[in-house]
């Protein structure tokens, strides 16, 4: 049995047949989608339903009355007066015989009623408030689009970069850098060392039979000098006690801290009127200490009566040096050696009477050491004008004319320390270009020389203006036990960062007493791959290259071709290896930042070479150049286009010149600090611009920094938006 | 039948109008140097241009979801949508680039390719002037055979 009707929609009346067991239910007409509901004929008002239930709603046509007319289905294609003005009307569909279902079962004696006048609706008044409904609903609508767009751009951005990228990059950046050098207790037992940490600068604890690590202080970070947050004064000879200088307020070190030698609680702490530069312990009861304005000082814990006038308890002011004072160093209970006017002198405190030690001419003496039991000093000496400076031992046990020995002839760098009781020197030294830890025997056999350096860059001032200095075996200081049988090395081994290493002189036996790194969990150390080519000049290129952490053997990465090195340890390259991305550069490793970038030939021969590892994706391939570095980016994307997807370039002073990739949609990623010149971040800007009318997609990022980047935090922000940017590359 | 694709079109013509604009308006926030660039059409610099432009779409967008009037809607959204293809053509002509495409690179908000964000606002210019020109066409034709159909006198109800 079928049910036949038309559709309800005037303007559409499509003719409707349907099984009967649809009736009652709802669908949409297949012509104009109007909801339709299938007439039910057991019903008895069906007929009129099916009628009735259709209304014609139209307007009257007459422009000046526009009144609105509400008739029945049926009087579809009649025509009426408009009550309002009695204009002729045509109600809008076709006749009404169409709209009566046709059924076997339609009862006939039921009649239809018609209506025989259109009902007059109220006309419809779109109040503001209706308008502003519509408003909301449409922007409502526009923002939904607007927020899938952008969170699925987002979240497919984020999809495809690893998980825990921020982790990764605090934990690659930040390596907790060790600051000065560690001091070992009398007893061997303990050492204290000094280590940035994420808040400011620690000071730890360790001991030296369980290797367990308790930080016992935390300093501000200093911000002229990487050690002048802590200035470690040791332990008192009796162990007791543990002393140690602290920036806490402002940026002077002035607060001294004396703690418990053995669990490190504080026990005693004031501030000095002064920044402090160094401190020694007098004896078990007295700390003497230098400040900034060469004050020489007595902190006494108790009232000593052997010092004097100068054994009240607190602070008591020893002597005012000269300028050219300093390095104090206890050469008995009782009595300070050091240096001033270019000689050393030795101050009996409770006579407070200098003596004058040396008759030295011309020059300055510095980093001065005591052997007791020799009673022996030891100091270098700087002649005015002289840029080498060697070491001397002024022995006051020895002959006149043979007191003062030189120690050293021209391998000597700084800080010189008795060893071995004094019978031995260690010193920072110079092999070749390199700086090394020299130990100096009486024992030939036990000669050494402990670390290499990469080559000093004097021009770019050394290391203090780097970052990251760490490179494959450097010593940045060391410190001698009080019984001068071990040395403490702050070095860095195989790349690493820094490290405390403890060297057994006699047994010539290392020991890692604090590791370089706390655990890593979210990344790795990644050991670079080094390896040569030939150019086709003939001439060897010395390449290394980082390969992704945890690579997938059948996944493909992107690279990137460094057109330098990387710096120090290399948290830079670490970083976008552990990120999932080649780094690559045609420079030897461990030779320190090289004068100048890459040859654009030696980079074109290393591409080819690093292409034959299968995980590299040849079209994923990024050139990469900071500062000058950017000139040989620009000039091997100029000369070969089509072999790269983008380039990063960082603080640029030069930019590809014609930018046009409308093959391959090259990317270029900008990063600038706002403090550098405008002019090279209006190039930038222009290079964009440029870049942009090709179609090509680029990035400038900002940053709070000059042309190089020397916080880290900055550094960090740059480099994970690097990862951002290659990684998800669309 | 007509009248529906009609409103709905309209529809998402005042949807497109506020995406753009928002997208414009978000992306005057950027503090990169190649907004304050004149343009060189309009002779205003690119963040104002931004500004203006996202201003008149977004107020477009409001008076076509607000409105009644669906041919004035229409007549507003072609002159707008003729006005961008005018700009364009312009661009082009000058050989100037066209910074609505860097609107992915200018904001992060939108991490879009200036090849994608061209690809999508060809789409939708193509969209608003086709649609905009064919519906007022129609509307033309129908008022045109109307009022050639129209009874001179009344006849008289039922």
């Amino acid at each position: 049995m079928e049910i036949k009707f038309n559709c309800s929609n005037p303007s559409c009346r499509q003719r409707i047949d349907v099984d009967s067991s649809y009736a009652g239910r709802s669908f949409q007409c297949p012509a104009c989608n109007t909801t339709l509901r299938v007439p039910d004929l057991n019903q008895p008002s069906v007929a009129n339903d099916s009628i009735s239930s259709v209304e014609i709603v139209f307007k009257c046509s007459n422009p000046d009355c526009g009144q609105r007319i509400a008739v029945d289905g049926s009087r579809a294609g009649r025509w009426l007066k408009c009550p309002a003005c009695d204009r002729a009307l045509q109600v809008p569909g076709k006749a009404i015989e169409s709209l009566i279902p046709q059924h076997s079962l339609f009862e006939p004696s039921k009649k239809t009623v018609l209506p025989t006048q259109p009902i007059i609706l109220p006309p419809v008044i779109v109040t503001w408030q209706l308008r502003f409904w519509w408003l909301l609903k449409g922007w409502g609508v526009g923002v939904a689009l607007l927020g899938v767009l952008i969170a699925g751009l987002h979240l497919r951005s984020a999809a495809r970069l690893p998980p825990h990228l921020d982790a990764m990059l605090d934990e690659v950046y930040f390596h907790g850098e060790i600051l000065s050098a560690p001091v070992e207790n009398k007893a061997g037992t303990a050492l204290v060392y000094v280590r940035t940490v994420e808040t400011g600068v620690g000071v730890f604890l360790v001991d030296l039979t369980s290797l367990d690590r308790t930080q016992i202080a935390l300093a501000k970070a200093s911000d002229s000098e990487r050690g002048g947050a802590v200035k470690l004064f040791g332990w008192s000879p009796d162990d007791r006690c543990l002393a140690f200088s602290t920036i806490q307020q402002g940026n002077q070190n002035r607060h001294v801290m004396i703690c418990d030698g053995t669990t490190g609680k504080l026990i005693n702490s004031f501030d000095a009127p002064d920044s402090i530069e160094m401190g020694k312990w007098q004896n078990a009861n007295s700390l003497v200490l230098i400040d900034h304005s060469h004050l020489l000082s007595l902190f006494n814990l108790e009232t000593d009566n052997r010092l004097g006038q100068f054994g009240n308890k607190g602070l008591v002011p020893l002597k005012q040096l000269e300028a050219s004072g300093g390095w104090p160093v206890p050469d008995s209970d009782s009595s300070i050696a050091y240096v001033e006017r270019g000689n050393l002198w030795s101050l009996n405190i409770p006579a407070n009477q200098p003596v004058q030690l040396t008759t030295l001419t011309n020059g300055t003496p510095e980093w001065l050491d005591y052997d007791a039991t020799g009673e022996k000093y030891l100091f270098d000496f700087r002649e005015t004008g002289s840029t080498q400076a060697a070491l001397y031992q002024y022995d006051t046990r020895a002959p006149k004319d043979t007191k003062l020995t030189r120690l050293t002839e021209t391998n000597y760098a700084f800080k010189g320390q008795w060893i071995e009781g004094g019978t031995g020197i260690a010193y920072v030294g110079v092999g070749g270009n390199r700086h090394c830890l020299t130990v100096e025997t009486k024992d030939h056999l036990l000669r050494t020389n402990l670390f290499t350096a990469p080559p000093i860059d004097e021009k770019n001032g050394g290391y203090a203006q780097r970052l990251f200095v760490e490179g494959r075996q450097v010593v940045r200081t060391y410190s001698v036990n009080p019984q001068r049988s071990k040395i403490y090395a702050v070095a860095s081994v195989s790349y690493e960062p820094l490290a405390i290493w403890e060297y057994d002189v006699a047994k010539r036996v290392f020991r890692n007493v604090v590791p370089e790194k706390e655990a890593l969990v979210f990344s790795q150390s990644i050991v670079p791959v080094q390896a040569s080519i030939t150019n086709p000049s003939g001439r060897r290129i010395d390449y290394y290259y980082l390969p992704p952490t945890r690579l997938d053997p059948d996944k493909k990465y992107p690279l990137v071709i460094d057109t330098f090195s990387d710096h120090g340890f290399q948290p830079n390259a670490q970083f976008l290896a552990n990120a999932g991305i080649f780094y690559v550069t045609a420079s030897p490793y461990g030779a320190g930042l090289p004068e100048r970038p890459t040859d654009p030939e030696d980079t074109l021969a290393v591409y080819g070479e690093i292409l034959k590892i299968p995980n590299v994706d040849p079209h994923r391939i990024y050139l990469f150049g900071e500062s000058a570095g950017t000139w040989a980016v620009a000039n091997v994307f100029d000369s070969h286009p089509d072999l790269w997807r983008g380039a990063i370039m960082l603080s640029a002073v030069a930019f590809p010149k014609n930018p046009n990739g409308k093959e391959t949609f090259p990317n270029f990623f900008l990063s600038e600090g706002d403090e550098d010149l405008i002019e090279r971040q209006a190039n930038a800007e222009r290079f964009t611009q440029l870049a942009c009318s090709h179609l090509l997609r680029t990035q400038i990022l900002y940053a709070h920094a000059g042309h190089i980047f020397f916080d880290v935090n900055e550094l960090k922000k740059r480099y994970k938006a690097i990862v951002t940017f290659i990684l998800t590359d669309y | 039948m007509n009248k529906k694709i009609q409103e709905r079109f309209i529809y998402s013509a005042a949807i497109i109008f506020f995406v753009t604009a928002t997208a414009k308006l978000l992306s005057t926030r950027s503090t990169a140097l190649a907004l304050e660039i004149h343009d060189p059409i309009l002779f205003l610099t690119h963040r104002h241009v931004f500004y203006l432009m996202g201003g008149i779409e977004l107020v477009l967008s409001a008076f076509i979801l607000m409105g009644q009037n669906q041919r004035m809607k229409l007549a507003l959204t072609a002159w707008l949508a003729t006005n961008f293809l005018v700009y364009r053509i312009g661009l082009w002509w000058y050989g100037e680039p066209n910074l609505c495409n860097c609107l992915g690179n200018l904001a992060d908000y939108l991490p879009l390719s200036p090849w994608a964000v061209n690809v999508a606002a060809f789409a939708a210019l193509s969209w608003l002037i086709i649609g905009c020109y064919l519906f007022l066409l129609l509307n033309w034709l129908h008022g045109r055979r109307k009022a050639s159909s129209q009874p001179g006198i009344a006849r008289p109800l039922i």
